[in-house]
């Protein structure tokens, strides 16, 4: 069921960005700032034209959407009775039975941190929040406008959608989660569906963009948007767009040598990055103007809980030139992220401030992209060696903050290759009673055989460092190798 | 200007929505003391060798503890929780024979767990709640380690 909802949406995305090339030419390509914390080569992407031919003229009535509070609430309200009637009707879970008492219980008790497993607390949550953050969105209220409700929602559910106590991390993962994955998932429905588009076109397309994201799919299904030709606003398309897809082996190992014979793990994988938005114009526009995606499956375990890998979303907030060369730039941006393969679980929400830079003169052979990022970290959930619960809880839970640098060379649009340190440090306010430190070291390298598709490879070094007040301290290190090849959707730039 | 009034009024409503909203979640009830178990609780204790079961429903803001002496003549003790304890704190603490303890956990919902190995012989149970809010249902089978 997954790979076929992938598939639809991969196609979807992969149509749209095949419309992007179709439309019209495209300007020299020129390398731009690293996507923050991005695996998407920033330099990769094309112009896109907002319209098919002619649609200048055609009428926008998605241009200004009316502000519709009570469809908004009604369906942040949906998105709470619908898990509700699930479990409490169909599967007669006594969590579910919601009273005047419980309500008064969650209102009056503390706040407790649960135990829930990490797929559930770190993907389930978050995505649930997306939910609340379109009920808003969908609905003709903008990114800020639309930044409250994924909270409201999340404590509503807390303490009224369940009778367990409410907890803080589901409230965190839910409300940032829900931002960042709300926003992205709009933006890439939107992008998937085109007013402008007739026949099986236009029906693939909203199917596409439904499944991206329900609730604007279901509201332009009420409203009579899935059919009839109109303009697309320009905020549907962004300047640019591309997707890099890697499908290829890994290995893991749990020693700095990813090929030690004693210890590696042999694995398929399959990688998706998306960069939306044009990572130097955007990033000081609209929030999400700009974003990266990253995603990556890999097996076997062929258990389906363990096959995402990872899904990484870092957003643009906003962004001001330093100094008079436009080659630097002060940014923000809002992350979320989901880490789960044999060596490394963590998820958490974070914001990232720093500085982005381009060097190398348009036209010029060899091009360098930098940047250099503070990591908050909001909440983090860190695999831990003593904090086992029956429930399936193995992790500590704790703010923390961190340090990303990052470096990508271009040269003649053929070799792109990129260095990256990440290190963040949490600390735990639930599990076991600990801070720790994790950092990696990374490199990735391709080489484009032509337009359309390249080799590549890859490898990573990723420390643990985990200090127990009342445990014995652990050290855990584990290595990757990737090798793949790849295609740029829609095409390496020329 | 008519407009702008018809505006700020639907505003006005919308916003008087979330305060209502607001009001009723902020609504928090006040401590009190704790207290104990009775009849409302409908405690229900099986206790059969190699076999126990409690049951209570109810139980609102109660603390207390109760201790069951069991025959146990299985090696260890399959548990199965079936409780659901959302508030406060609960323990279900487990000791063998000799008076060596074989398990201390939470009473939790829709889990299978079990006891460490311990002496065979009369086993005592004891249930520790504080300040809780629950429905218990705990079974607990004499088990023995498969030959």
């Amino acid at each position: 069921m997954l790979k076929r909802i992938s598939g639809v949406l991969l196609a979807a995305l992969l149509a749209q960005a095949g419309t992007l090339q179709a439309q019209g030419p495209r300007p020299a390509a020129s390398l731009e700032p690293l996507p923050l914390g991005s695996t998407v080569p920033g330099w990769m992407q094309y112009d896109s034209r907002p319209d098919r031919a002619g649609s200048d003229t055609l009428p926008c009535p998605d241009c200004n959407p009316p502000k519709r509070f009570w469809a908004a609430f009604g369906e942040l309200m949906l998105m709470q009775v619908i898990p509700h009637t699930i479990n409490y009707n169909l599967r007669g879970a006594v969590w579910a039975e919601v009273t005047a008492r419980s309500i008064r219980n969650n209102l009056s008790y503390p706040w407790q941190w649960d135990d829930n497993q990490f797929l559930n607390n770190q993907f389930s949550h978050p995505y649930h929040g997306a939910m609340y953050f379109s009920s808003a969105r969908t609905n003709g209220y903008d990114f800020w406008q639309s930044f409250a409700w994924p909270f409201v929602g999340s404590a509503m559910w807390e303490i009224a959608g369940e009778a367990w106590a409410p907890a803080p991390n589901d409230f965190l993962n839910t409300s940032f989660g829900g931002v960042v994955l709300g926003e992205s998932f709009y933006r890439l429905s939107t992008l998937t569906v085109d007013n402008t588009a007739t026949g099986s076109e236009r029906t693939w397309r909203e199917i596409g963009g439904f499944l991206l994201n329900p609730l604007n799919g279901f509201n332009r299904l009420v409203r009579g948007q899935t059919h009839g030709v109109s303009a697309n606003p320009p905020d549907w398309r962004p300047s640019k767009v591309v997707g890099v897809l890697d499908a290829g082996y890994r290995s893991i190992s749990t020693s700095y040598n990813a090929l030690d014979p004693e210890s590696a793990v042999d694995q398929w994988d399959v990688a998706f990055s998306l960069a939306y938005g044009d990572p130097v114009k955007d990033i000081a526009g609209k929030p999400f103007s700009y974003f990266a995606l990253a995603a990556e499956l890999a097996g076997p375990p062929a258990d389906s809980a363990h096959r995402l890998n990872r899904l990484s979303v870092r957003g643009s907030l906003g962004a001001w030139r330093l100094g008079s060369s436009g080659h630097h730039q002060f940014a923000l941006s809002m992350g979320y992220d989901y880490y789960s393969n044999p060596a490394v679980e963590y998820g958490g929400q974070s914001v990232q401030a720093g500085v982005v830079s381009v060097f190398g003169a348009p036209g010029s052979d060899l091009k360098i992209q930098t940047a250099v990022l503070l990591n908050g970290i909001i909440i983090g959930a860190t695999q831990s060696d003593y904090y086992t619960t029956l429930e399936g809880r193995d992790y500590d839970y704790g703010p923390g903050v961190g340090a990303t640098l990052s470096g990508r060379l271009l040269y003649k649009r053929r070799v792109d290759a990129s260095v990256g340190y990440n290190g963040i440090k949490t600390y735990t306010i639930d599990g076991t009673e600990s801070s720790h430190f994790q950092d990696v070291v990374r490199f990735d390298a391709r080489y484009w055989l032509n337009d359309r598709f390249g080799v590549g490879l890859g490898a990573a070094w990723y420390d643990r460092q985990s200090h127990y007040t009342d445990a014995p301290d652990v050290k855990e290190t584990s290595s990757f190798f990737r090798a793949f090849i790849s295609t740029a959707i829609p095409g390496v730039p020329q | 200007m008519t407009s702008r009034n018809t505006n700020r009024s639907a505003r006005g409503r919308q916003l008087g929505v979330l305060v209502v909203l607001a009001t009723l979640l902020a609504a928090s009830a006040c401590s009190t003391p704790s207290e104990t178990l009775g009849p409302d609780n409908h405690v229900k204790v099986t206790n059969l060798e190699g076999h126990f079961q409690l049951t209570a429903d109810n139980i609102q803001n109660v603390t207390t503890t109760m201790t069951f002496k069991w025959q146990n003549p299985g090696i260890y003790a399959a548990i199965q929780h079936l409780s659901f304890a959302p508030h406060g704190t609960t323990l279900l603490i487990i000791t063998d024979a000799v008076g060596t303890e074989v398990y201390n956990g939470k009473l939790l919902y829709e889990e299978d767990d079990r006891t460490l190995d311990g002496a065979p012989g009369e086993w005592t149970v004891t249930f520790s709640l504080n300040k809780s809010v629950a429905q218990i249902d705990v079974i607990l089978d004499a088990a023995w380690p498969p030959d």
